[in-house]
């Protein structure tokens, strides 16, 4: 095997770009729990939400998929807020595994509400197209497709307004805070429940968002996000959970270890992965990698 | 207290009890039908192609019944087919209720269809346990054989009516070997990689393959046996790999999405030339009207191992029927059918032929029916233009064939063209 | 002996919960029927023994590890070593019940979300060493045939009804054992490490030791119904059990029955199954799937302590106006 600078550039290009989409996954998951220390299994169906939301936009209304997707953060960013207020917010106080169960009833509700609409007529998979989608930025090592730039790029200055939101907005300001302390922050005066509901809405169109940018570049079902978004669940746990930052770069990193790995140990090791590299971490860190908070 | 709590517990028990007993008891028999019963996935990521099953068996029961029914001669009567479905939900132990159900409650006289080799053999142990007649139209072989691939007796009710993962795989090896070879690597060992679902279904085109490979001898060189989990999308890394063993040959073997996904990521992503990296075969069940689609321009000169193709047909007996069942179904449906689909639509004719033969919807006699079965192809081609259960392994001889793509720009599609074997192709395999 | 004496409701309940099925099976003769209630009771021991893990605050994500490594080593003994299926039945769970131990002391400093990925993280790799590694013993994706619990010979209706009574004597057993387990020290301790461990481990509770002991016998437990489902309804085991549903199953029959009391997991698991199969026979299709969805989340949203403690109440309530010279509920 030939094992040249092509082939080690192009397998840490796919580590970065699944790596990015996790990053977004990981870090809406990580927000949510950071201030409502809630736990949302079925951000992996928010996630496809966004994803057809977008499809649709583009394939019934021409619409660019680089355009539709803020689109479909805004409409899963209220579907998000819905969920949290319908949902959660009763939750709260009860049993925390009550809290699974509610998700597991919004996996049940959200996929086959997905697969009612979609299977009849798309079947199986679809897949976003974009204006650029069979053009090559041709880099001499390797070509790249013009989507795969657009989706770094889009991740990452979604994450930067991100930052923008969180350290210089008062919104912001009040996240961090619900989010390092509840107590302290309700007797701050900050409308916690207020800030429930906009960061879980923050966290589902996160989730859109990387939804999105998966089905522009890989074929994708209603069954599709469970997978993505228990390895984000990894993630977090090994980044803190809570901690943005540790949602960030273990994201990152994370797809970059699968990418590797998958290459050496072949694919059927391809979902395991995490889960090995959650146990090795929590067998020396039984806290994870970074501090929880943000 | 114990005890009221303990009385009361009891009381709403059986109150519960009765009421779910009531409430999941199945309609009555309908007089006068013969049930039977289609076993395929209608909920879950199989979704689509069950739908594409029940249409193409609702189409052929309906055809059967404007005729009068099938006729019984037990019941002295021409009895109309009635259809029930089984929803394995894409699941091993949605399979077991689905069949279980199917049996016991619906009572149907026969069991066929399904998609998913698993599922299929999920349901096995039901079948064997009341030995009802069952026609699989899942790929696996295991249907009917045992893990070494030798004859099973306790399987004597299972009669197999698709062409299983060891004719594709061998179909494969021999079509590489007499037509890509020459051209690519006359005087060396031709370097082929396979990237394929991790599945009891990709693993049986894998064993066919090794199996024809160890038979023809030297001159196939495997270089890469790459694997990706069923529900998978991304192969980049697996491709990266295969690329960089530089093969004469990818095998990209899945289920449709998979094939188009692998097909583009190669080209795109991983560089693979098509001009230097022969594409293909891939599996018949991309065969399908949005294979054609979705793999767009690059998708030329790819080739695909079918048994039912959506856009060309071997000439000859089945042409007439493929031409009449296709417009059938498009007039219904308002869609192009798939290969599983009409695998239903013959196994419901092949199911009515075998009661009529029989005389009677009794299990043992239906089976028996099945076994001596000689009937005309329906649209799926046979060798030899009959359909007939061989008496070892009680399968079917279909015809496969090989079609290489080639983009069409009045339709902006990709379309086929049958380049193998010799007496059924149209045109010889062109290289790019 | 004092520990009967202190279980005398538990045993009423469960002569009560062995006597109305078995009435049943007198009356109901539909077959059909009776395959849904042997999938009920058997996936009512699984539920009880994720029940009983999470008595002491282990809340385990991967359940089916046990499940599906209890149908595995069932499967091969009996097949392989040649083991009766009956005696099987019992022996291949101590399999998953060792792997108990062992997730157990791996998980022994994780709480909550982190020991539920853990585990769940468990199940998957555990699916990838059953095809790789051990694919030679297991074959791989095809899995294995498992033979009969029911004695060879036996007609179709004979092998149902048997089946049944096994299973539905299996979980009063269970039933039983896990309500002897609550009631005695050992339940004590675990609510006690549930509850606050630092707490717990300051009153002299080895909270290690505990907490393997749970995952250990919640091993086994569902070991033995991985195994009887195995020999009795499915007849067969593929690496597909250890899936994403199979460990859910558990969680959404006990928290739907109720957490914490031995009954809880049976009632959740007759009643969400129950109505499973009703919708999806009756509606089919994804809509059933999207109706089950919204009873669910409908459930847990009103019902957030589960079905039972409001049932009990109730019947409680009604009881007392019945036999109005009762005793008092405190």
């Amino acid at each position: 095997m030939v094992l040249d600078a092509g082939t080690l550039l192009r397998i840490l290009l796919w580590g970065l770009v699944s790596g990015s989409v996790y990053m977004l996954l990981a870090t809406g998951i990580t927000l949510i729990f950071g201030v409502m220390k809630v736990v949302n299994f079925a951000h992996g169906e928010l996630m496809m939400t966004g994803a057809f939301v977008t499809f649709i936009l583009s394939h019934a209304f021409g619409l660019n998929p680089y355009v539709g997707v803020f689109v479909s953060m805004a409409a899963v960013g209220v579907l998000g807020i819905v969920i949290e207020r319908v949902g959660f917010r009763r939750l709260r106080g009860t049993a925390k595994i009550n809290e699974i169960f509610f998700s597991i009833a919004l996996i049940l509700i959200l996929q086959n509400a997905l697969a009612r609409i979609f299977v009849p007529r798309f079947r199986e998979y679809v897949q976003i197209k974009t204006p650029y989608a069979t053009e090559v930025l041709d880099l001499g090592l390797i070509t790249l497709r013009y989507d795969f730039v657009i989706l770094l790029v889009l991740a990452w200055a979604t994450l930067l307004g991100l930052w923008v939101v969180l350290y210089r907005t008062g919104l912001g300001r009040d996240v961090r805070g619900t989010s390092q302390n509840r107590t302290a922050a309700m007797l701050m005066g900050i409308r916690v429940e207020r800030v429930d509901m906009l960061t879980f809405g923050i966290g589902a169109a996160l989730g859109a968002l990387a939804g999105s940018l998966y089905g522009i570049i890989n074929p994708f079902g209603p069954y599709a996000g469970t997978l993505p978004a228990i390895k984000a669940f990894a993630v977090i746990i090994l980044g803190g959970l809570g901690s943005v930052r540790g949602a960030v770069v273990g994201g990152l990193l994370y797809g970059i270890v699968e990418s590797v790995a998958t290459f050496f140990l072949g694919g059927s090791w391809r979902d395991a992965i995490a889960f090995v590299l959650l146990i090795v971490v929590l067998l020396t860190r039984p806290q994870g990698l970074f501090r929880e908070g943000a | 207290m114990p005890r009221l709590r303990a009385t009361s517990l009891v009381t709403a028990a059986l109150l519960i009890t009765i009421v779910a007993g009531v409430g999941v008891l199945p309609a009555l028999a309908q007089l006068g039908t013969v049930r039977l019963g289609l076993l395929t996935s209608m909920t879950g990521p199989a979704a689509a192609t069950g739908e594409d099953q029940r249409r193409a068996a609702t189409l052929a029961v309906d055809e059967i019944n404007a005729t009068g029914g099938v006729m019984v001669r037990e019941a002295n009567a021409r009895l109309k087919l009635e259809l029930v479905i089984g929803d394995d939900q894409t699941s091993r132990e949605g399979a077991v209720s689905a069949v279980t159900r199917l049996l016991v409650a619906d009572k149907v006289a026969l069991v066929f269809g399904g998609l998913g080799s698993a599922f299929g053999m999920a349901a096995l142990p039901q079948i064997r346990e009341h030995g009802v007649p069952y026609i699989p139209t899942p790929s696996t072989p295991l249907f009917t054989r045992n893990q070494d691939m030798g004859p099973d007796p306790t399987k004597s009710m299972v009669f197999h009516y698709q062409a299983t993962g060891l004719m594709y795989g061998a179909g494969i090896v021999d079509f590489l070997v007499r037509e890509i070879k020459p051209l690519m690597s006359a005087d060396r060992p031709l370097r082929v990689a396979w990237l394929y679902q991790d599945s009891p279904f990709g693993a049986e085109y894998v064993r066919g393959y090794n199996d024809r490979v160890k038979e023809v001898g030297a001159g196939i060189e495997t270089v890469a046996l790459e694997r990706f989990k069923v529900g998978e999308t991304d192969y980049r890394t697996q491709l990266t790999k295969i690329k960089a063993l530089t093969p004469h040959v990818l095998v990209p073997m899945g289920f449709r999405g998979e094939t188009v996904a692998a097909i583009q990521q190669a080209v795109l992503d991983v560089g693979i030339d098509p001009k230097k990296t022969h594409i293909g075969p891939t599996c018949a069940c991309a065969d399908d009207p949005l294979y054609y689609k979705d793999l767009g321009r690059i998708g030329q000169y790819t080739t695909i191992l079918s048994l039912y193709s959506t856009h060309a047909i071997p000439k000859g007996a089945t042409f007439a029927k493929w031409a009449s069942y296709r417009k059938s179904y498009q007039e219904k449906f308002g869609q192009l059918p798939g290969l599983l689909g009409v695998s239903a639509y013959d196994a419901v004719h092949v199911a009515a032929k075998a009661i009529e033969r029989a005389g009677s919807v009794d299990k043992r006699k239906v089976i028996e029916a099945l076994g001596k079965l000689e009937m005309d192809q329906m649209v799926l081609p046979v060798h030899g233009g009959k359909i007939r259960f061989d008496p070892k392994y009680r399968e079917v001889p279909f015809v496969l064939f090989v079609q290489e793509m080639f983009w069409d720009e009045k339709v902006k599609e990709l379309r086929p063209v049958i380049v193998w074997p010799g007496d059924l192709a149209e045109a010889k395999y062109k290289q790019p | 002996m004092g520990a009967l004496r202190r279980l005398r409701r538990e045993l009423i309940v469960a002569a009560l919960m062995l006597g109305l099925p078995l009435l049943l099976l007198t009356l109901v003769r539909e077959l059909f029927v009776l395959q849904v209630l042997t999938f009920v009771f058997i996936f009512a021991i699984y539920a009880q023994s994720w029940n009983l893990a999470a008595h002491s605050g282990q809340f385990s994500l991967g359940h089916a590890t046990f499940l599906g490594l209890g149908s595995y080593a069932s499967i091969i003994a009996a097949s392989r070593l040649g083991l009766a299926p009956a005696v099987a039945l019992f022996v291949g769970p101590i399999l998953p019940a060792l792997a108990g131990f062992a997730i157990g002391a791996l998980c022994r400093r994780l709480r909550e979300a982190y020991f539920g990925m853990v585990t769940f993280g468990c199940t998957a790799i555990v699916q990838v060493l059953v095809v790789e590694q051990f694919g030679w013993l297991t074959n791989r994706w095809d899995g294995l045939d498992a033979p009969r619990l029911a004695p060879e010979g036996l007609p179709v209706e004979r092998v149902a009804v048997l089946n049944y009574v096994i299973s539905l004597a299996l979980m009063v057993a269970t039933y039983l054992v896990v309500a002897a387990i609550i009631r005695s020290r050992i339940g004590l301790a675990f609510v006690a490490i549930h509850d606050n461990e630092t707490v717990a481990a300051a009153a002299g509770v080895s909270v290690v030791r505990y907490r393997l002991l749970a995952m250990g016998v919640a091993g086994y437990i569902g070991g033995v119904a991985g195994a009887l489902n195995g020999h009795t309804l499915t007849r067969h085991i593929s690496p597909g059990v250890f899936g994403l549903e199979d460990s859910i199953w558990p969680v959404l029959y006990s928290i739907a029955g109720g957490l914490g009391t031995p009954e809880g997991p049976i009632l959740g698991t007759l009643l969400v199954r129950v109505f499973w199969e009703w919708a999806l026979r009756r509606i089919g299709g994804f809509d059933s799937l999207i109706l089950i969805g919204l009873m669910l989340a409908l459930v847990v949203t009103a019902l957030p302590r589960g079905i039972y403690p409001v049932f009990a109440r109730a019947t409680a309530a009604l009881g007392a106006r019945l036999t109005p010279n009762s005793v008092k509920q405190p």
